[in-house]
């Protein structure tokens, strides 16, 4: 049996007497793309953080390529890239600059030049990063996510504030990652993650209400569509194992 | 005219809805005025004259022994006949009395002190009076180490603490901590990339006052003035970066660095000596990183002195740096 990506059993995370999440359980074991779904508030930035070391788990196991995350453990920044939900760069950094920048980071040699031309910005590479249109921007942080050649992407809602031209590219560039790499990706947009996600889970409440590929929560929810079976999920009392009732 | 009333509120409601800005607006300036009244309650600094007395530290001429009962007099020894000229030109002393040959004695002011010369020539009978000729410019010449160091100062807090509060604010730190980016390299760079403009900005400085207001400072005393200004500016980065790491919100920090400067900027000696203030203050004083890196700037670029003889104002800021850089480095985190 090969090591999972990712492997959560029973995680919670707490911030004050606010339960962000609880007793979250799934892994995912194959590259591909896997839509984290759910309402603003659900828990969606809370987990990617969780899996981004940001945050530790007050209980539970949350491990990543096998090995367990915790106080006192050595995060494996070398294998995951992630884009935040707003990406901030300082005024006045290029394309160049900023590609330099996270090359440098990750130690890549030439990876400055891997990520303009993966972010398709050759002709743009001397443009301040705040001139950018939405579309590029975020394909420049994506790019420069990736030129470690990581083994999980973790992205927080990439698609928003992109136009439906941006987001079908973006698309298409996540399709192409997720051959090698396990993408999993919060967005709010139904109709992207039915396009491209091979795998979706849905948050409720900090509680992992379903999960399955597109085919079998449509069947789950009797949903034509991933925005009836987010309906029907959201709308589904919640049982305390955190099974849709 | 609704909308004219409610953008105004609005405004108003920025600054009171803000516990800094309303300090800073409303509190601040009656606690400088309070500070300011306190400090200088007994009159202003330039009231109390200065007679430089070239002889060896702790021994005091009889003849000026004379002087120091007077109120408006301070009389401070220094071995060096040069200096005590040099503290001439530049304002730092008003008068220079020396024992010549034949245990003469003479006191020399600036011909715009005459007057005053005379008067205090007529205490020391045996005493020649000399008037010089002062540059124009002296009293730039002691303002501009002052100057250099507010700069070395201002790159230092704001370089580093607002840069610092603002990227953690934007979730740029959060970016770089996912990365395998080190913690003391985000640092480096930060202090690296201050300290090639302040030492560019300084460059200029020193230009304009040497072309302009006629400062020639020494190769060696420039060298060490420097040598200061780089370990002030590692100082004063530190005090930013311990600020940035105590404090999340940009705007508290920027309200509280500017709280900062101020007594900075007013208490170490940059527009007059220290000796003019309360003596409890000048104890107080004496330990702020400014007034250390101001004093050590001003001898090496002013009168010379060599690194040796700032060699204790240097282990000083070197402390401050310690101390700062070792909370910031407890406190410090890359996001909310």
């Amino acid at each position: 049996m090969s090591i999972p990506f990712v492997s959560l059993e029973r995680v919670s995370r707490r911030y004050g007497a606010f339960e962000a999440l609880s007793e979250v359980t799934f892994r995912i074991d194959t590259p591909g793309i896997v839509g984290l779904l759910g309402p603003n508030g659900a828990g969606k930035t809370t987990l990617l953080d969780l899996l981004a070391g940001l945050a530790t788990p007050d209980s539970g196991n949350l491990l990543l390529f096998g090995e367990p995350l915790g106080p006192g453990s050595r995060y494996p920044k070398r294998r995951v890239g992630v884009v935040l939900q707003r990406e901030f760069v300082p005024d006045h950094v290029t394309v160049e600059d900023y590609a330099q920048l996270f090359a440098a980071i990750q130690g890549v040699r030439a990876g400055a030049q891997q990520i303009i031309q993966l972010a398709r910005l050759e002709g743009r590479r001397h443009l301040a990063v705040e001139r950018l249109s939405g579309g590029e921007a975020q394909r420049l942080f994506v790019a420069a996510s990736l030129v470690h050649s990581p083994d999980l992407l973790l992205l927080d809602e990439p698609s928003a504030r992109l136009d439906p031209v941006s987001k079908r590219e973006l698309g298409e560039l996540l399709r192409r990652v997720s051959e090698k790499t396990c993408v999993l990706m919060a967005t709010h947009d139904l109709n992207e993650a039915e396009r491209v996600c091979d795998h979706c889970l849905f948050i409720l409440g900090g509680r992992l209400r379903a999960q399955g590929s597109t085919a079998e929560l449509l069947a789950t929810a009797g949903a034509s569509t991933l925005e009836d079976a987010f309906f029907h999920f959201c709308s589904a009392r919640v049982n305390p194992s955190g099974d849709a009732t | 005219m609704r909308a004219l009333w409610l953008l105004s509120r609005l405004r108003v409601l920025d600054v009171l809805r803000s516990r800094s800005a309303t300090f800073s607006f409303l509190g601040l300036p009656v606690l400088i005025l309070l500070v300011l009244s306190a400090v200088f309650g007994g009159g202003h600094p330039f009231e109390v004259r200065r007679v430089t007395v070239v002889q060896a530290p702790g021994v005091l001429d009889v003849a000026a022994a004379r002087l120091v009962a007077y109120e408006g007099v301070r009389v401070e020894s220094e071995p060096d006949l040069d200096v005590a000229r040099r503290k001439l030109e530049t304002r730092a002393t008003d008068a220079v009395l020396v024992r010549g040959s034949e245990s003469a004695l003479r006191l020399t002011v600036g011909t715009k002190d005459e007057l005053w010369g005379r008067g205090l020539a007529s205490l020391l009978p045996d005493a020649r009076l000399e008037l010089v000729k002062l540059s124009r410019f002296g009293y730039v010449q002691y303002l501009f180490p002052g100057l250099l160091c507010t700069s070395v100062m201002f790159a230092g807090l704001f370089g580093m603490g607002y840069a610092m509060a603002r990227y953690r604010r934007n979730a740029f730190l959060k970016k770089l901590s996912t990365t395998p980016l080190a913690r003391s390299t985000f640092v480096l760079a930060q202090i690296l990339g201050r300290g090639s403009l302040v030492a560019v900005q300084a460059s200029l400085l020193l230009v304009v006052a040497i072309v302009g207001f006629g400062l020639r400072p020494t190769l060696g005393g420039a060298l060490s003035a420097a040598l200061v200004c780089a370990v002030g500016l590692f100082v004063f980065s530190g005090i930013g970066f311990a600020l940035a790491s105590l404090i999340e919100t940009e705007a508290v920090v920027s309200d509280l660095i500017n709280g900062v400067t101020l007594p900075f900027t007013l208490f170490s000696g940059v527009f007059f000596p220290l000796d003019s203030l309360p003596k409890a203050l000048v104890q107080v004083c004496e330990l702020l990183p400014s007034t250390l890196m101001v004093d050590a700037v001003r001898s090496t670029l002013l009168y010379g002195a060599g690194f040796r003889a700032v060699a204790g104002n240097l282990c000083g800021l070197l402390l401050w740096g310690a101390a700062t850089f070792g909370i910031s480095v407890r406190l410090f985190r890359w996001h909310e």
